[in-house]
């Protein structure tokens, strides 16, 4: 038999393998007592280690817990859910806002339109009124 | 006869290492004493290995406790050995001549038939003799023994083949 051959089946269950077994363990052995102190202590301080392994397991999740909650908060404040509704809109104080170039060309172009339908004096006096600050008469 | 020794569930890691420890505590000592034949040093390669298991128990699996200890027990006992100034035995215990004298304080009321049967394992071939005392003393399996050994498992079984042929051919005579 070579080693290259296949695995051979596992030493049979019989009398000579219980034999060789029970020669090689006939002999007893244990660890001295310091020893032993030795590896119980070493095993306590594994226990211990290993509770605050949880402990900071734990702290790490509240903390993870916490991160991902303000996290979440952020990003619907960004997405606008914090914003007031239409309803709610119309209550609040309008502020003033910037117009767009489209809204100054629709009213510089009915400021046009107006403008048309006066008469050059009628024109030229509104001017001068604005330019004071009083209303033109009725 | 079982071979595979996988510890029961236990709650923490302190009933695991206990549960550890009861079962291989002996089964070390007696494979490191049978390496080197040295109580003093087996005892320390032992303890080692435990303050090891102890502090590396997080990445190991309960099932591996076993050949890890083998493992690290055997290397640490090597690495005491060199360091002791016993390469020399050493060598004997891996490659060379049989080692059939028990120290006294190791050999407790052995039957005739044990140290028989110790002394024909001692005379074994060194890689048979590995294989014979990683199987018989710490209860491994061939995949865990070729893990220990550098082998492959095929190799493993060869090598207990060959062990138990040529142990059972010597001592028919002391077997009913």
């Amino acid at each position: 038999m070579n080693p290259s051959d296949p695995i051979p089946p596992p030493p049979p269950d019989d009398e000579f393998s219980r034999m060789v077994e029970g020669a090689l363990n006939s002999d007893h052995f244990s660890l001295t007592e310091n020893r032993r102190i030795a590896v119980l202590e070493s095993f306590t301080d594994a226990a211990q280690e290993g509770r605050g392994q949880r402990r900071r397991a734990v702290h790490r999740t509240c903390w993870l817990t916490a991160g991902a909650a303000a996290a979440a908060c952020v990003a619907l404040w960004l997405s606008g859910a914090f914003r007031a509704s239409p309803e709610a809109a119309k209550d609040s104080p309008r502020t003033p806002t910037v117009a767009s170039g489209e809204q100054l060309a629709q009213t510089n172009l009915r400021l046009a339109m107006l403008s048309e339908q006066l008469s050059a004096a009628e024109h030229q006096w509104i001017w001068l009124r604005a330019s004071e600050g009083k209303r033109p008469p009725n | 006869m079982k071979h595979s020794m996988s510890p029961p569930p236990a709650t923490s890691r302190h009933d695991l290492l206990l549960d550890a420890f009861r079962r291989y505590e002996q089964r070390l000592l007696r494979y490191a004493h049978s390496l080197c034949h040295d109580l003093e040093l087996s005892q320390d390669a032992v303890q080692d290995a435990f303050i090891r298991l102890a502090r590396d128990i997080g990445r190991l699996e309960p099932g591996d406790f076993g050949a890890w200890l083998f493992s690290v027990c055997r290397n640490r006992l090597f690495d005491l050995m060199r360091r002791a100034g016993k390469e020399q035995r050493l060598d004997e215990s891996l490659a060379g001549e049989p080692d059939s004298a028990l120290p006294p304080d190791a050999a407790v009321a052995q039957s005739e038939e044990a140290q028989h049967v110790q002394q024909l394992v001692e005379r074994l071939p060194a890689a048979q003799r590995e294989v014979v005392r990683l199987r018989f003393i710490g209860g491994l399996s061939y995949q865990e023994i070729a893990g220990i050994t550098n082998q492959s498992a095929g190799t493993v079984g060869w090598l207990l083949h060959e062990a138990l042929q040529s142990l059972r051919k010597h001592c028919t005579h002391s077997v009913p």
